[in-house]
């Protein structure tokens, strides 16, 4: 852990500071990590970890501060350059080709001249088995899950020769199983020498890998201490007050169930009015992946109004499959889905315009990619889900006043941090933009909400803001289909739990008939 | 060695560098093109923008030749908008142009303005309809729509060629083409004493409709949200597919429509190559538009005058009339660094 001698460190910052505009994103901060050690950056969305990934990785530079590798002053213009310096990044959104292999995205940038394909699955096989990692060099990157690619991701970073790997928010959009697969991968890159520089607002991330705690708060750094002898309470107090001691801090930490550990479980949810009539009934579904494998199968559930239903399980098994037949971009391989008088037998009906206008409402999985249009206003992505099926038109056009007033009052409502309706949402950190979309999903009191992972990669607090939105949301009697990873976040939130392990479904089980092991058996595959 | 010298060169910094070196390279290139016809590139420039644009007969020319670069302009805009390439302005134009025409004989005996407005009509179905095509290729058969409407661009110009020597030649069977539209169906001139016709009335209401549609419809919602994200378009109902049809039948309606109002307004019958290159210089008329309708017709005005100047200038000085497309060429290219010097300026 400690520097071995007086071996200069792998990386040092000193007094990096960096403004945009008026905003200091990152000031005067100092930090070092030595050869082999593991380091948590931690903060809330918007704290500036981001800010110093990308100066780290060449991406921007400080405004002022010097960046030193191995004992070496470094001007970093590039990702090319900070990778010649030794540095890999692998960032929160991959920078891979879907159609590509795994082994062609190593090549992506490096090839000269004519690709030696057999050399080229050697050398992936050869990087992945030294750090254990199993990978198909032949498995085109788009037919790969989330974990699976960011696997590739950071074995592009390690095929080349390099003393420090930062990972940004990696943990964020892992299952816990994914998740203990890469910490196994840091320590033994830890082992052998490589420093580990790991961007979270997770604490369990912190208490599983990290030997060390730097916590950076509004572009600050207000701690930098070994974990042994940190609390939860403390780190969450560090992130959002800035200080070890805060009360927010227990307050909160106790919220933010599924980032606690060690031993941080939520009470069971507070009673509330029994569910009402069915909404949804699924019978029998069958549904398969893009690519035509089995994903899963025999699933039968009612949908109650004013329940959540949480549907568990590693990610990969069929989850995302469900939520798309859902909400109407796929159909069931078999089996029938049924809202009303629409059923999934009547295909050319089951779209996505005729379930919206149903009142289905769908916070997806992948904000960037299926919830917005990063350079279009706050204003034209909340008309995204309702001006399609017909909401804020006046005399054939669009009523773009009443749009704008409801958007500013979603915007003081949900306290979404945006400079105005006018701005693009893509500028908005990621907290933010999961803000507009779940706000604009519930503008039209929808009877149906599909939620899937709706707090993943969120700080603590928007997390709270978040779950007590959906229960609101169940209370006020809307049926609510909740997909998660998250064990604490389906025990705090869920009436009802299905689980999706190995093609099959269990359940669905009141929650409070079930015991945190025995869903995790469940998910497991037992 | 302290912050500031670090970041002395950003990357920022160096595509704005490389912005203005091209912008300087592609003035370069045609000041020394224009030198080595023998010519002094500021004369040549002096001669361009006099003869497009400031003298009477210029300025009448312009405005002929800005109508259908203008109505091609706003469909293109209208698809590149949604994401899809249209690239068959051309064909769309002709085909429009050839089906309003084989209208004709239906027309006759309908009081003149009806008669007219059911050319125009025509016009807009036939373009509409060769749009329509590519759309359909794409929507269903995943057809990239480049191709495609690039090959209709040249099954349109046989179709073109085959009518005016069959079909719809004139009767005296001469020449390859059509007999003289009947005064009724003419569009009357706007001005008199120039060549400008009440085609340009026609632009400036398709320029209001287009706007209409695009800023403030359902249709032009989905046609931007399918632009920027066909995934996020299709979670929130909108369907990718048919706005593509959609996009490329309104692009070729308003092609055909520029068709029908060359014939009807300028030459006054249909014949083979009576308008050529206005679908790929409309592309540029789109993009310097930023694909904002109420730009168009300002940037095909601009372009119309380039051309018009530039046949000035190949009369007036030694310099060759091919010469427009370099120049086109250098304006595109010296558009484009700007943009990104703009944008670079923009992001500091």
């Amino acid at each position: 852990m400690a520097p071995a001698g007086d071996a200069p460190p792998v990386l040092s910052l000193a007094g990096l500071t960096k403004r945009y505009g008026d905003v200091v994103a990152v000031a005067d901060l100092s930090l070092a990590l030595a050869r082999g050690e593991v380091v948590a950056l931690l903060g809330e969305n918007g704290a500036g970890k981001s800010t110093v990934v990308n100066m780290v990785s060449g991406m921007t530079q400080p405004d002022a501060g010097t960046i030193a590798i191995k004992g070496r002053l470094r001007r970093l213009a590039s990702a090319r350059d900070a990778l010649a310096a030794g540095i890999g990044v692998v960032h929160q959104h991959y920078a891979l080709v879907g159609s590509f292999t795994v082994a062609e995205s190593f090549a992506l940038g490096e090839a000269q001249g004519r690709l030696d394909r057999a050399a080229l699955d050697a050398r992936v096989r050869a990087v992945a088995g030294n750090v254990g990692i199993a990978v198909d060099p032949g498995a085109a990157i788009g037919s790969l899950d989330v974990a699976g690619q960011q696997r590739v991701e950071i074995l592009k970073a390690l095929a080349r020769d390099i003393d420090l790997l930062v990972l940004d928010e990696p943990a964020a959009v892992l299952t816990p199983e994914d998740a203990a697969r890469l910490f196994e991968m840091v320590r033994r890159l830890r082992d052998r020498g490589v420093a580990v520089l790991l961007i979270t607002h997770r604490l369990s991330d912190v208490f599983a890998v990290c030997d060390r705690a730097a916590v950076m708060h509004r572009g600050r750094l207000v701690a930098d201490r070994p974990v042994a002898g940190l609390t939860a309470a403390e780190l969450v107090s560090l992130m959002i007050a800035g200080r070890p001691d805060s009360d927010a801090g227990a307050a909160l930490a106790h919220a933010a169930t599924g980032d606690l550990t060690p031993d941080g479980t939520a009470g069971p949810p507070e009673p509330h009015a029994p569910p009402g009539p069915a909404v949804l009934r699924a019978e029998g579904l069958e549904l398969r992946r893009a690519n035509g494998s089995l994903a899963v199968r025999g699933v039968s559930f009612d949908l109650h109004a004013g329940e959540i239903l949480a549907v568990a399980g590693v990610d990969g098994n069929g989850q995302a499959e469900l939520v798309q037949c859902l909400a109407g971009l796929d159909r069931p391989a078999a089996g029938r889905v049924a809202l009303d008088a629409l059923t999934t037998d009547d295909a050319a009906r089951w779209t996505p315009a005729a379930l919206r206008a149903a009142g289905v409402a769908h916070v997806p999985d992948d904000r960037r990619r299926h919830g917005i249009a990063p350079d279009l206003s706050l204003v034209e992505n909340w008309l995204l889900s309702h001006l399609p099926v017909g909401r804020y038109l006046r005399r054939g056009l669009i009523d773009r006043a009443r749009a704008r007033a409801d958007t500013e009052a979603a915007i003081a409502d949900f306290a979404v941090r945006t400079t105005g309706p006018d701005q693009p949402v893509g500028r908005l950190s990621g907290g933010n933009q999961q803000k507009v979309v779940l706000a604009r999903e519930l503008a039209a009191s929808p009877r149906v909400v599909l939620a899937a992972h709706p707090s993943r990669g969120l700080d603590i607090r928007t997390i709270a803001f978040v779950q007590d939105r959906l229960r609101a949301e169940r209370d006020r009697g809307a049926a609510i289909l909740l997909v998660s990873a998250d064990l604490g976040e389906i025990r705090g939130l869920a009436d009802r739990v299905i689980v999706f392990a190995g093609g099959q479904a269990r359940g669905p089980v009141p929650m409070a008939r079930t015991s945190d092991a025995g869903v995790g058996a469940w998910m497991a595959g037992h | 060695m302290d912050g500031r010298a670090l970041s002395a060169v950003s990357p920022d910094r160096r595509e704005r560098r490389i912005a203005l070196v091209v912008l300087a390279a592609g003035l370069a290139a045609l000041a020394g093109l224009i030198a080595a016809a023998g010519e002094n590139p500021l004369r040549v420039l002096a001669e361009l923008v006099r003869g497009g644009f400031l003298t009477q007969a210029g300025l009448a020319d312009t405005t002929v030749r800005a109508i259908p670069l203008c109505l091609v302009g706003l469909g293109i805009a209208c698809a590149f908008r949604a994401g899809v390439f249209n690239i068959g302005g051309d064909g769309q134009l002709l085909i429009g142009a050839c089906a309003a025409v084989a209208c004709v004989p239906l027309l006759a005996g309908l009081p003149a303005p009806l008669a007219l407005a059911g050319l125009m009509l025509a016009g807009m179905a036939g373009g509409a309809a060769w749009g329509a095509v590519a759309g359909v290729l794409k929507a269903r058969f995943g057809a990239n729509e480049i191709i495609a409407t690039i090959m209709l661009n040249y099954i349109a110009v046989q179709v073109l060629s085959w009518l005016v020597r069959g079909p719809l030649q004139e009767p005296a069977g001469i020449f390859p083409r059509s007999a003289r539209l009947p005064a009724e169906l003419r569009l009357p001139a706007l001005i008199d004493g120039t060549r400008i016709s009440a085609g340009l009335l026609i632009a400036a209401v398709a320029v209001g409709v287009v706007w209409l549609l695009l800023a403030r419809s359902r249709w032009g919602f989905g046609v931007t949200m399918t632009g920027q994200n066909p995934d996020a378009a299709r979670y929130g109902g909108i369907r990718p597919g048919r706005v593509t049809v959609t996009v490329l039948a309104l692009g070729g309606a308003l092609a055909g429509l520029a068709g029908i109002v060359e014939v009807s307004g300028l030459h006054g019958r249909l014949q083979e190559g009576f308008a050529t290159g206005f679908g790929i210089t409309a592309i540029a008329v789109a993009l310097l538009a930023r694909l904002n309708p109420l730009w168009v017709p300002v940037t095909a005005f601009g372009f119309a005058g380039l051309y018009v100047g530039s046949a000035t200038v190949a009369r007036a000085t030694a310099v060759p009339f091919p010469l427009v497309n370099v120049i086109e060429a250098a304006i595109i290219l010296g558009f484009l660094a700007l943009t990104v010097l703009r944008r670079r300026a923009g992001a500091d």
